[in-house]
């Protein structure tokens, strides 16, 4: 790689120009606005080329390989990634692992993980949901024994997002069944291949394997794969909670949708119907507005900030927005309202259903929406429980 | 028979009959049977189709003289309900209740006979083609054009959003002609009938058939007036609005069982009072559906009122129905959790199947504006 840049220094404008074109010039055309998650095959390609452009981490610092991006060019180049229609590769190692290591982990674990995110050997997985533990993460029960020296784990992890790709799994897991809840967890990390773990792939209603139940007997795991001290694991991964809301909060989905919405209308001629233009302009000016919103925690993070707890807010209205759009266009739709994949109407293809498909999920995963509106009123409007 | 019962007496037919079609749809319309079938071709098993008419149940609102029961669209309720209940693929509803209705109103002669004696006794599986591409949904424009050719018709036109598609035996062309709605009938394969099959959300399929100058002979050939091919529509919705009641009471009860078991923060989800307000909110939506529901089908049986009053109840019930269905489906999801986004659950078979139902004959939407069509607001009108 040559000389690291300081992209810092470059005015945002041409920051944004040399991101852009980059992307134009070699982000694969068949991939962009990618319909369903993009499995690693398909997007490993992409993951070598940012990788060997030294791009694939912009958040993290220049000295583990990162950009090394302040705030506000790294809400650029997420921007750029957005309007391009980049596909989402598995970014678990990148988004998470990587800055929770460079935060907590041991050096001799930065060594070992942190070049292997970048070189695309190390596919990461989030193990924390639970058969028994979705919203109430911190009742997990997976469990880790010391024995020497090594943890000995058994239990069950389930809707780990693409774990089948996955290489490595990161999880919370319980060390102290005496203490607290939240006090007698860890953050332990684990080859997928490791004898005693087993994956089996979840179809989910759309009938994509997008997701997997992951289960452990007896899985002997070396001490040092430990991150932070033992049974101060929920600390560690709360950390990571502000990055997702907002990551989680955007208005892209929203966007993409209401722009097909959009164009199955004009399709339609649907511009004189009043009762579609009422509808339509309703979720038009959510999607503006909640743009706007993002726009005002963004300039937060862009200051050097932290987050509140009020960016809840962003989950909530987003994902919802995104819900109700997809349910527009499957009402405009009318007769065809229950066709799957690439539909014609008036002469052009629209997919109503993967929309819909996409949208149900968003207010389940990263914290249900019922669990964020909980959040927002006991810990913004401090409402008593 | 309808008019000699009283009404004690219907009413212990109909317990009868809903005890004996429950009795069969759980022995014999397993979910997991469902499940199989998605995706098939064809998606629906005709050996099944034939049981459900050894049951009577495709000839129920057929005359006795043509192999049917002459029973009313309560006892169709109750079959079609238990049938939907258990996400049989099986075109019921546009077998015994469309093309039946359609081709009962035709004038009677050998062919529309024998289709009617083959829908009562299993061996007959039409499809009504009749909407455009858009999806159009006025029985007095129907998808197709017809022309007096020599002895027979020439028929142009394409269809879509055909039930059954894949699987029927005989397609009924609906046309326009400068006469008015003209019905030909075309077996299925013919030559010169073209079939694409799109895929629904559930696993089956609707039809898109296209004809371009087909020649079809005089006996094959039906008509009737647009009224009343317009009323068989109307019973077709009617019924389609009974089997989304049937899907989302089930995902309704599936959730409130749920929320009575599934266990977080030490207690049951279900004494979450944001959970409380919403599941008895789809309470209120299914039992404002069966109220509309069951006066709509006692009216339709009843058989005094208008032509636009029978309107007025199908698009009253589908619109209530296909909106309740819709958004039963989607909080059920929600307040399963991940579960209720995976395919191996079985909610999921009960939202996919209500995504294809819902669209069918015209969504909640469509069926609001005709409602206001057919019933404009008045000064000093009362409810
Ligand atoms: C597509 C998808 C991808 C996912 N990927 C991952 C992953 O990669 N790794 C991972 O670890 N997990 C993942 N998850 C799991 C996700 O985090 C959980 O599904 C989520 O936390 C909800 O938990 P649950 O599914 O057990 O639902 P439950 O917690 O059982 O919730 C059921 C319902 O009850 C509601 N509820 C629960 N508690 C309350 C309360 N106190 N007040 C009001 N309502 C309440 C919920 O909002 C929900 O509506 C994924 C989930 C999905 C759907």
């Amino acid at each position: 790689m040559s000389a690291v840049t300081d992209w810092n220094a470059l005015d945002d404008d041409s920051f944004r120009q040399q991101v852009r074109s980059f992307f134009r010039a070699n982000y694969p055309e068949e991939l962009r606005y990618p319909k369903t998650r993009l499995r690693w095959a398909q997007i490993r390609d992409w993951y070598l080329t940012l990788s060997k452009q030294g791009w694939l981490t912009p958040a993290w610092p220049t000295r583990y390989g990162g950009m090394g991006l302040e705030p506000s060019k790294l809400i650029i180049f997420y921007e750029e990634i957005e309007l391009h229609g980049v596909g989402r590769a598995p970014d678990m190692g990148i988004t998470m692992v990587g800055p929770l290591l460079i935060q907590n982990g041991s050096e001799e674990q930065k060594d070992y993980y942190l070049p292997k995110i970048l070189s695309g050997e190390h596919i990461w997985c989030q193990g924390y949901s639970e058969p028994n533990s979705g919203s109430d993460l911190a009742s997990l029960r997976t469990e880790a024994v010391l024995d020497g020296d090594e943890f000995v784990v058994n239990g069950q992890k389930t809707w780990t997002t693409l774990a089948q790709d996955a290489t490595h799994i990161f999880m919370l897991v319980r060390t102290d069944k005496s203490a607290k809840k939240q006090e007698g967890i860890s953050f332990l990390l684990m080859d997928v291949t490791t004898p005693g773990i087993e994956r089996r792939p979840i179809r989910n209603l759309a009938g994509h394997e997008e997701f997997c139940e992951c289960f452990f007997r007896d899985v002997r795991v070396p001490k040092a794969n430990l991150v932070g001290e033992i049974n101060r694991g929920w600390t560690i991964a709360k950390a990571l909670l502000g990055f997702e809301r907002i990551s989680i909060g955007g208005p892209k989905q929203s966007q993409y949708a209401i722009a097909r919405l959009e164009e199955l209308a004009s399709h339609l001629g649907l511009e004189s119907d009043a009762g579609f233009m009422d509808a339509y302009a309703r979720l038009k000016l959510d999607v503006l507005d909640h743009a706007a919103l993002y726009t005002r925690f963004i300039d937060q993070v862009r200051r050097g900030e932290k987050l509140g707890s009020d960016v809840s807010m962003l989950k909530v209205i987003g994902t919802e927005t995104y819900q109700k759009i997809s349910q527009l266009l499957i009402e405009t739709a009318g007769s065809a309202g229950g066709l799957v994949d690439d539909v014609e109407m008036a002469g052009e293809d629209f997919d109503w259903l993967t929309s819909y498909y996409n949208a149900r999920p968003a207010t389940i995963y990263g914290g249900s929406n019922e669990i964020q509106r909980n959040i927002l009123a006991s810990q913004v409007l401090g409402l008593p429980s | 028979m309808l008019d000699t019962a009283t009404e004690a007496e219907r009413s212990d037919q109909l317990r009868l009959l809903a005890d004996s079609a429950t009795a069969f749809a759980s022995g014999r319309l397993s979910l997991a049977r469902a499940r199989k079938l998605r995706g098939e071709k064809p998606e629906f098993d005709p050996a099944m189709l034939a049981e459900l008419a050894g049951q009577g149940w495709t000839g129920l609102l057929l005359p006795e003289e043509l192999g049917g029961f002459g029973l009313g669209f309560a006892e169709a309720a109750v079959v079609i309900d238990s049938v939907a209940g258990q996400l049989a693929p099986e075109p019921l509803v546009p077998v015994a209740v469309l093309a039946a209705g359609v081709l009962r109103r035709c004038a009677a002669g050998e062919r529309r006979d024998a289709l009617l004696g083959g829908i009562a006794d299993g061996s007959v599986i039409p499809g009504l083609a009749w909407q455009n591409a858009t999806g159009g949904l006025d029985p007095a424009d129907p998808a197709f054009t017809a022309t007096v050719q020599g002895e027979g018709w020439s028929v142009s036109g394409q269809a879509r959003f055909v039930r059954p598609g894949s699987g029927a035996t005989h397609f009924l062309l609906a046309a326009r002609s400068d006469k008015g709605i003209e019905l030909l009938v075309v077996e299925a394969g013919s030559d010169g009938l073209k079939l694409v099959s799109e895929a629904q959300a559930d696993g089956t399929s609707l039809a898109r058939i296209s004809v371009e100058g087909l020649r079809v002979a005089a006996d094959a050939h039906l008509s009737l007036s647009a009224a009343d091919f317009a009323a068989a529509i109307d019973e077709a919705v009617l019924m389609n609005a009974v089997e989304l009641l049937a899907l989302l009471r089930r995902m309704r009860t599936m959730t409130q069982d749920y929320l009575k078991t599934r266990v977080q923060f030490g207690k049951p989800i279900g004494s979450f009072q944001a959970l409380q307000h919403r599941a008895v909110d789809l309470l209120i939506q299914e039992e404002l559906t069966a109220a509309c529901l069951n006066q709509a089908i006692a009216a339709f049986d009843a058989g005094s009122c208008s032509v636009d009053e029978r309107s007025s109840y199908a698009s009253r019930a589908k619109a209530r129905a296909a909106e309740a269905a819709m958004w039963t489906a989607r909080e059920a999801m929600q307040m399963h959790g991940g579960i209720g986004v995976t395919d191996e659950y079985e909610l999921s078979l009960y939202v996919n199947r209500t995504l294809a139902l819902a669209p069918w004959l015209g969504n909640a939407s469509a069926h609001r504006r005709r409602y206001v069509r057919l019933n404009p607001p008045k000064a000093g009108s009362d409810a």
